[in-house]
C-alpha cells in the first residue's frame, strides 16, 4: 500500500521541535474530532489566512497540530514543555493516528 | 599568518570586528591585512576567535 | 485562552502599544546575534544594562497597566497581570509565587532567552543568557508586591541556555546594580507617509488586513513559533535601550564605528532568519506569494509584511533591480533616540538599514523564492557573494529630518 504521508523535519529555527507531514491525498477529514477524542486536555481553533482557513489542536504542553496553511500538509509542533521521551511518544501517536484515519479513508 | 588568512572573506571582516572589540584592539581595523602578524598576536586572537565563535 | 494584560492599543505609523510601551516583533535570532553583540566586551558590564533596560521597560508598562486597574489592583491582580503579560508576548512561562516583598525564587518553566537561544547555536551556553527576563521578573516582583521598582537585585541560578532543565533566578531586596529612570514615548514624525507603492501588483492593506486575523500571542507555554522562527513581541524601549548604551560606551573605546557595523550585521541576521522566515513561509504562500509576478513584487509585499511589525511606516519610493529607497515614518530606532537623548549627531537606524539591504539581497543574490534552508552555511554562502547590497542611511529623523531614508545599492 502506498504510504499515506512523508515526514519532514524542520531544520530551521525549531530544530526537531517542527515536523512537517506531506500527504500522497489530503489531510484527513476526521483529523480534528479524533485528536480532540484521543486526548483530555486538547482544544481545537481557527484562523483564517487569506482565502484559507488553517486549523489548530492544542494538546496543552505537549504539542500542536495545524493544517490548512497548505495543500495537503500537516503541521505538528512539539513543545519545549515537554520532556525528550514525551515528544517522541507524541510524534509516534500523531503518526499512528494520522495512519488509521488515511487507512480508514482508504478502505471507506 | 596574516589576518586576510585568519579572517578571510565578509564573514571573516565581521569576525574580525568582534574580536577588535572583544580585545579593545581598534588598530587591528587599520591595519594591513596581508602583513605577517607575530606569533603571540595570532595566538591570542585564535583564542579570542575561539570564544567569540562559541554560543 | 484567557490572559490578565494591560490595555494595548495601535497607534499612528504602525506602531502599537501594550501599556503604553511600543511593541516590536523580532526572531529568536536577533534577540541572539543582538545579545551576543552586547556581551562582547566584558569590560562594557553589559549585563546589567540589559537586565537594567527590561527592568525600566516592563516597569514603565505595568506601571501604565497598575493605573488602569480598579484601585491599583489587588497583588493577585498583579500577579496575573505579570505572568500573563510574559507569556503573552513570547517570553516563556514565569513562576512568581516564590517571591515576596522581601525576596526569593523565581522559576521559569519555558524561556524564549531560555530554551529557544539553545536551539539557535544547538549547544549550551557558557553563560546564562536569560538576562532580559532577571530584568523583567525584578519589575514584576515589584510590582506585585508593591514596591518600588529598583527593590530587586536579581541573580541568575540556572538557565535552560546552559542545558538546566528550567531557569531559576534569585531576587534579593538588596537594591537594582543599575537602573534607568523611563520615559515618555512621543511619535515623532508629522509627516504623511503617503500611499504605498502604485506599480505593483501587491495590495498593501489586503495583507495587513490578513495578517491581522493571525494570533500572534503566546501560546500555553509563551511562546511564538511563527514563520519557522520563534517570535517575541517585545519592547521597543528595550531594543533601543541596549542598543543606545552599548554604543555610547563603545564610544569610549574608540570602536564605535565597529559597534554600529555589529549592529548592522546582527541587522542582517534578523533580515535572513526573519524575513527568511516570512517569505518562505506557509503564511507567505497563502496570502502574499499569489500577489508577486515579479522579484519587485516580493520587495514590496515583504515591505507590506514590516508595516504590521511595528517598526514605523515603510514606504518604497524607488525600486530597481540594483537601488531601492525606502522611507520610514517613525522608525523605532530613531523614536527611542529621540525620547531618550534628543536629536543624534548621526544616525541610529542600523536595524532598518539592514533590513532594507537584507531584504534585497535575499529576493536578488538569494533566490528566497526557491525556498532555500535557513542555516549557518547559507548564510555564509549568500553573504560572501559579489554584488550584494549595501546600505546608507541618507536621512535621520534622529537627526531631525522628517523620516528615515534607507538608500541599499549594488
Amino acid at each position: 500500500m502506498r504510504q499515506p504521508f512523508q515526514v519532514e523535519v524542520d531544520e530551521g529555527c525549531q530544530r526537531g521541535l517542527h515536523l512537517r507531514f506531506h500527504f500522497a491525498d489530503r489531510v484527513p477529514d476526521e483529523l480534528c474530532e479524533t485528536v480532540l477524542a484521543r486526548f483530555d486536555d486538547a482544544f481545537a481553533g481557527w484562523e483564517a489566512l487569506g482565502a484559507r482557513t488553517v486549523r489548530r489542536v492544542i494538546v496543552p504542553f505537549r504539542f500542536e497540530l495545524r493544517w490548512g496553511h497548505a495543500d495537503a500538509e500537516l503541521s505538528l509542533i512539539l513543545r519545549f514543555s515537554a520532556t525528550p521521551e514525551e515528544r517522541v511518544l507524541d510524534q509516534r501517536s500523531v503518526e499512528q493516528l494520522v495512519t488509521q484515519l488515511c487507512t480508514c479513508e482508504l478502505a471507506a | 599568518m596574516t589576518l586576510q588568512e585568519l579572517f578571510p572573506g565578509k564573514m571573516g571582516k565581521v569576525e574580525l570586528t568582534r574580536i577588535a572589540i572583544r580585545l579593545r584592539m581598534p588598530q587591528l581595523l587599520k591595519s594591513p591585512t596581508d602583513a605577517p602578524l607575530d606569533e603571540a598576536l595570532v595566538a591570542t586572537l585564535q583564542t579570542a576567535l575561539d570564544t567569540v565563535r562559541k554560543g | 485562552m484567557t490572559r490578565a494584560l494591560a490595555p494595548a492599543a495601535p497607534r499612528d505609523h504602525g506602531r502599537f502599544l501594550y501599556g503604553g510601551e511600543p511593541l516590536v516583533f523580532h526572531c529568536n535570532f536577533y534577540n541572539y546575534w543582538l545579545q551576543k553583540t552586547l556581551l562582547l566586551d566584558p569590560e562594557l558590564q553589559m549585563e546589567e544594562v540589559i537586565q537594567a533596560a527590561a527592568s525600566e521597560a516592563a516597569g514603565q508598562m505595568f506601571r501604565r497597566a497598575a493605573a488602569a486597574l480598579p484601585g491599583g489592583g489587588t497583588t493577585s491582580d498583579r500577579l496575573a497581570l505579570a505572568v500573563d503579560s510574559f507569556a503573552e508576548l513570547g517570553f516563556g512561562t514565569v513562576d512568581l509565587s516564590g517571591v515576596s516583598a522581601e525576596g526569593g525564587t523565581v522559576t521559569l518553566p519555558v524561556s524564549h532567552y531560555g530554551q529557544c537561544f539553545r536551539q539557535v547555536v544547538d549547544s549550551d551556553f557558557a553563560t546564562p543568557q536569560s538576562l532580559f527576563d532577571a530584568g523583567f521578573v525584578s519589575a514584576a516582583a515589584a510590582f506585585v508586591h508593591g514596591v518600588p521598582r529598583h527593590t530587586f537585585q536579581a541573580t541568575i541560578e540556572a538557565c535552560a541556555s546552559m542545558g538546566a532543565p528550567s531557569g531559576r533566578i534569585r531576587l534579593d531586596a538588596t537594591g537594582a546594580a543599575l537602573t534607568f529612570d523611563g520615559y515618555a514615548h512621543e511619535a515623532h514624525s508629522a509627516g504623511d507617509p503617503g500611499a504605498p507603492f502604485a506599480d505593483t501588483s501587491v495590495d498593501e492593506a489586503a495583507i495587513l488586513g490578513a495578517l491581522g486575523t493571525l494570533d500572534f500571542s503566546g501560546n500555553e507555554e509563551g511562546l511564538i513559533p511563527r514563520f519557522g522562527v520563534m517570535l517575541t513581541r517585545h519592547f521597543a524601549s528595550f531594543y533601543n535601550r541596549v542598543s543606545f548604551e552599548f554604543l555610547r560606551r563603545m564610544d569610549k573605546t574608540g570602536l564605535l564605528d565597529a559597534a554600529e557595523m555589529l549592529l548592522v550585521d546582527t541587522g542582517y541576521r534578523c533580515a535572513f532568519h526573519t524575513f527568511g522566515g516570512i517569505m518562505t513561509s506557509a503564511e507567505w504562500d497563502a496570502v502574499i506569494r499569489p500577489q508577486c509576478k515579479t522579484r519587485a513584487d516580493w520587495v514590496h509585499g515583504m515591505v507590506a509584511t514590516v508595516n504590521a511589525l511595528g517598526w514605523g511606516v515603510w514606504r518604497v519610493s524607488e525600486l530597481s533591480e540594483d537601488r531601492v529607497v525606502v522611507r520610514i515614518y517613525d522608525d523605532y530606532e530613531s523614536c527611542g533616540q529621540l525620547d531618550m537623548y534628543g536629536r543624534s549627531e548621526r544616525p541610529v537606524s542600523h536595524l532598518a538599514a539592514a533590513a532594507v539591504a537584507g531584504t534585497m539581497n535575499l529576493i536578488y543574490a538569494a533566490d528566497i523564492h526557491e525556498k532555500p534552508t535557513l542555516d549557518l552555511d547559507f548564510y555564509a554562502r549568500a553573504f560572501e557573494q559579489d554584488g550584494l547590497f549595501e546600505p546608507e542611511q541618507t536621512r535621520s529623523m534622529a537627526m531631525g529630518h522628517e523620516y528615515t531614508e534607507i538608500v541599499a545599492s549594488r
